[in-house]
């Protein structure tokens, strides 16, 4: 019966792709022949869950076992869960259309701050009971992944489970425990303490957190026997012998990225010190040409995609890669597969690797000074001089291209009007190279579109103390570069700062803000990374209420004594290395590339990859 | 070589768009591995030709796709291949080799049969139903450009319509509808209007519309553009 309302209402809302599941190489069992039912959720609309890599490994690691069923669902866009919510529809699966209350698991995956609305949201539309403490045994333990989730402390009282660092080996080691625990029909309590055993797996209910008269943290300890005091990230040694899919779900919808994505590293060893990705991914591991070439080849066979694209933190850092391009390009541009390099940096730009890439298609160029100031690039160890940026634009003009963006932050630590300043500079010393180069002929021709985010401090990072700047502050910053950037070709577009700051309260926020999360669910936030749908002022009563201010977390400066509501997970790198990092920071001294030498963050703790 | 391919577009992939679909079947004409022919020029893309789109949520077992292949294939051997890797409720059903110098099937087909299936049959729907064809002009409004409405009389693009299946639960009506890109009346907008005159205008689209085939004209009267492509 449900499944025929499902079917109609799909019709009666747009883009009915969203839901209809049924892709290419859709994994189909029966659901009667397995022990484990997983719903593998992402807190966005399909077209942007789709194009996120973790999903799709994990999707298929899960499907290799024969015990389980693992199923997607991703959340329902506004006039989907209106419908849902008329015809009494709970939250369901793409695959089976059955409602995922009834699963064993129920596993997101945080990829921003401004998704927690949406879990607080899906667990409605399921009928999960939303604090973990009032789930019992009919309910499907609920569990979060994925880079937030290093500090997922505002979310602690509605997840049951954490895993920290790299989901390839521990969802295996999950899986088994669960299956022994169903077996033994024990409680729920049991399978979690079971769970905790586990490297990587955090149980927030097992944490008692107390608080100092100032409102900061006093300290985070378990309140039970046998659970580490400090849970340690997971990696993945060897990435050619890890699982990687040979096969991936092809959608219908244009999804943001609808092609075949090889990783190629992971982990990044450039050090700058605003990326959170940057340190949370070390160490550095390389898959090796051969494996890729495989994967390629496969991949390719088995989607009929006619776009590879290379994914890493930094591309063209991968020690291979004028010969991993080579061969891309011997092997599949006779069959008309086209090649997508993101994450370019700009010192990397070699005139060959250009001229290689412009074969094929010709996109937009996209460069990230990140900062407009030699010096304040210094401070966020963004290793890359006026003089590099102005070579590779050189370079994309002399081939051709109109189209260059420039991305940019504000409000990084230490900036001043100078830093500013040199943001425009940069504009029009982009806009005479261009001129220089055609002659002044097709100046109406030439676009470069300026772009500013506001700097959000992350945790993990040698910024993880610094106060951001104050909405007001941001925005005055805005106005200024808008005049500054009056100069013909170039546009300049920003960031909403009201979003930065929300980011910056959650990235860094504890176990308190979950009344302020679960009051502005019960306002109607959701989709708060969607323009449309973000509701500022909601937020603000959602703070008034629940009597907690924002600033707290967002616009106050850290000491090195303080205890940080992540203290109790280890990344690898080490809070010491960050707190060295952030005073070289103040310094204006730069760490290089560690590829070059070892300066000692933590990572090599946990082994693996190319460190020392 | 030229091949015309007659498929089918059932079950959950009603809500695929034309777009969607286009890809859908490029991609598998990748996977299959058949030797499509390429355009020439900066943004090389398989030679293939689609009939007009067929609306999002109806079925059809009779939409056609033109082919251009660098080498011989066997058709049917091209339509085993794609069955083997297209997703659930995508088939190709028939495939012919035609002469490259025949018109676009875009061009030349002007009908199509479809089969609309009324789950909550409104009351007296057979003469209710005869009723309603009987005048002598249908019009709907229909939104044209800058947000005018535009009256359209769609009684001309009615050429055959009657209930074949009568019950209560279901009633099946046959409808033969202009289909072309002079002439073009959708389904659905026949079937909103019918329902508005039977008096229940606010009821939620209780049919499904499923296309049978399409027509092209010929010296012998209306055929499918398989029997065109053959020599009709
Ligand atoms: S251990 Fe050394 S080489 Fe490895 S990531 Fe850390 S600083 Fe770089």
């Amino acid at each position: 019966m449900n499944k025929a309302v499902i079917d109609r209402i799909i019709g009666q809302v747009s883009k009915p792709v969203r839901y209809m599941g049924n892709e290419y190489n859709m994994i189909v069992k029966d659901p009667s022949e397995v022990l484990i039912r997983f719903a593998i959720a992402f807190p966005d609309v399909y077209e942007v869950g789709m194009s996120h890599l973790g999903i799709k490994i994990l999707y298929h690691i899960m499907n290799e076992r024969e015990d389980t069923y693992c199923e997607r669902v991703f959340a329902p866009w506004v006039d989907m869960e209106q419908k849902m919510r008329e015809n009494n529809i709970p939250l369901f699966a793409l695959e089976t259309r059955d409602p995922v209350a009834g699963f064993d698991f129920l596993g997101f995956t945080l990829q921003y701050e401004m998704s927690y609305t949406n879990v607080i949201n899906m667990l409605d539309l399921a009928g999960i009971p939303l604090m973990s403490r009032e789930r019992d045994k009919s309910h499907p333990f609920v569990i979060a992944g994925g880079p937030c989730a290093y500090n997922a402390e505002p979310l602690a009282d509605f997840l049951d489970l954490v895993v920290m660092g790299e989901g390839e080996e521990v969802v295996n080691q999950l899986l088994d425990e669960y299956r022994e625990w169903k077996k033994n029909g024990a409680d729920r309590q049991d399978f979690l303490i079971r769970a905790a055993g586990i490297d990587g797996v955090y149980v927030p209910a097992f944490y008692d957190v107390d608080y100092n008269e100032d409102g900061t943290i006093g300290s985070i300890k378990p309140n039970r026997e046998g659970v580490p005091p400090v849970i340690r990230k997971r990696i993945v040694r060897d990435l050619d012998n890890v699982y990687y899919p040979e096969t991936m779900i092809v959608p219908y919808m244009n999804v943001v990225h609808d092609r075949v994505t090889l990783e190629v590293f992971r982990g990044c060893t450039r050090g700058c010190r605003f990326c959170q990705a940057g340190m949370i991914y070390r160490p550095v591991r390389e898959r090796s040409m051969s494996r890729l070439m495989e994967l390629a080849r496969e991949l390719i066979k088995n989607t009929g995609y006619e776009e590879i694209s290379l994914s890493s933190l930094s591309t063209s850092d991968y020690s291979q890669l004028e010969e991993l391009i080579k061969q891309f390009m011997d092997e599949f541009q006779s069959r008309r597969v086209s090649f997508a390099l993101p994450s370019l940096r700009i010192d990397s730009f070699s005139r060959e690797f250009i001229e290689e890439m412009i074969k094929v298609r010709k996109a937009g160029l996209t460069f990230a000074p990140e900062a407009g100031t030699q010096r304040l690039r210094d401070v966020i160890n963004k290793g890359v001089t006026d003089e590099d940026l102005m070579n590779s634009v050189t370079q994309a003009f002399e081939l051709g291209w109109d189209n260059v963006k420039l991305y940019f932050m504000i409000g990084l630590p230490t900036e001043t009007e100078e830093d500013l300043d040199g943001i425009a500079d940069l504009a029009r010393r982009v806009r005479a190279c261009y001129l220089d180069i055609n002659r002044g002929k097709q100046a109406h021709r030439l676009k470069i579109t300026v772009s500013t985010s506001s700097f959000v401090p992350k945790p993990f990072t040698p910024f993880q103390w610094v106060a951001q700047d104050s909405i007001d502050l941001l925005r005055q910053k805005q106005e200024l570069l808008r005049d500054k950037l009056r100069i013909k070709s170039v546009t300049y577009d920003w960031h909403d700062s009201e979003l930065s700051f929300l980011e910056a309260v959650f990235a860094r926020g504890d176990r308190r803000l979950g009344k302020v999360l679960l009051k502005a669910w019960e306002m109607g936030c959701k989709f708060d990374g969607w323009a449309e749908c973000f509701n500022y002022p909601a937020w603000q009563e959602a703070f008034r209420t629940s009597e907690i201010e924002p600033e707290f977390y967002a616009n106050r400066l850290r000491d090195k004594q303080e205890v940080l509501p992540w203290d109790h997970i280890d990344v690898g790198v080490t809070k010491a290395f960050l707190w060295r990092e952030y005073e070289k920071a103040l310094r204006g001294e730069l760490t290089p590339d560690c590829r070059e030498i070892c300066h000692g963050c933590g990572i090599s703790r946990l082994g693996g990859g190319l460190c020392p | 070589m030229r091949i015309v391919v007659k498929y089918a577009k059932e079950g959950r992939v009603k809500y695929i768009s034309h777009l969607e679909l286009m890809r859908t079947l490029h991609r598998a004409l990748r996977r299959a591995d058949i030797p499509v022919a390429f355009s020439q020029g900066f943004n090389p893309q398989p030679r293939t030709a689609f009939t007009l789109p067929l609306p999002v949520g109806m079925t059809s077992e009779g939409e056609y796709m033109d082919i251009i292949l660098e080498s011989y294939l066997n058709p049917e051997l091209l339509c085993q291949r794609m069955n083997e890797v297209l997703p659930n409720g995508i088939t190709l059903l028939r495939a012919v080799e035609v002469d490259e110098s025949l018109s676009s099937l875009m061009s030349l087909i002007e009908r199509a049969v479809y089969l609309i299936t009324i789950y909550d049959p409104v009351k007296d729907m057979d003469k209710k139903f005869n009723d309603f064809l009987k005048q002598n002009e249908i019009i709907i409004r229909k939104d044209g450009k800058k947000g005018k409405q535009r009256l359209i009389n769609i009684r001309p693009m009615i050429h055959k319509a009657g209930i074949v299946n009568f019950q209560k639960t279901d009633t099946v009506i046959e409808a033969v509808l202009s289909t072309g890109s002079r002439e073009y009346l959708n389904p659905n907008d026949m079937m909103d209007e019918f329902i508005a005159y039977a008096g229940e205008g606010n009821i939620e689209r209780s049919y499904t519309v499923h296309r049978v085939d399409m027509l092209i004209s010929s010296n012998n009267g209306w055929i499918t553009p398989l029997e065109f492509g053959r020599g009709g």
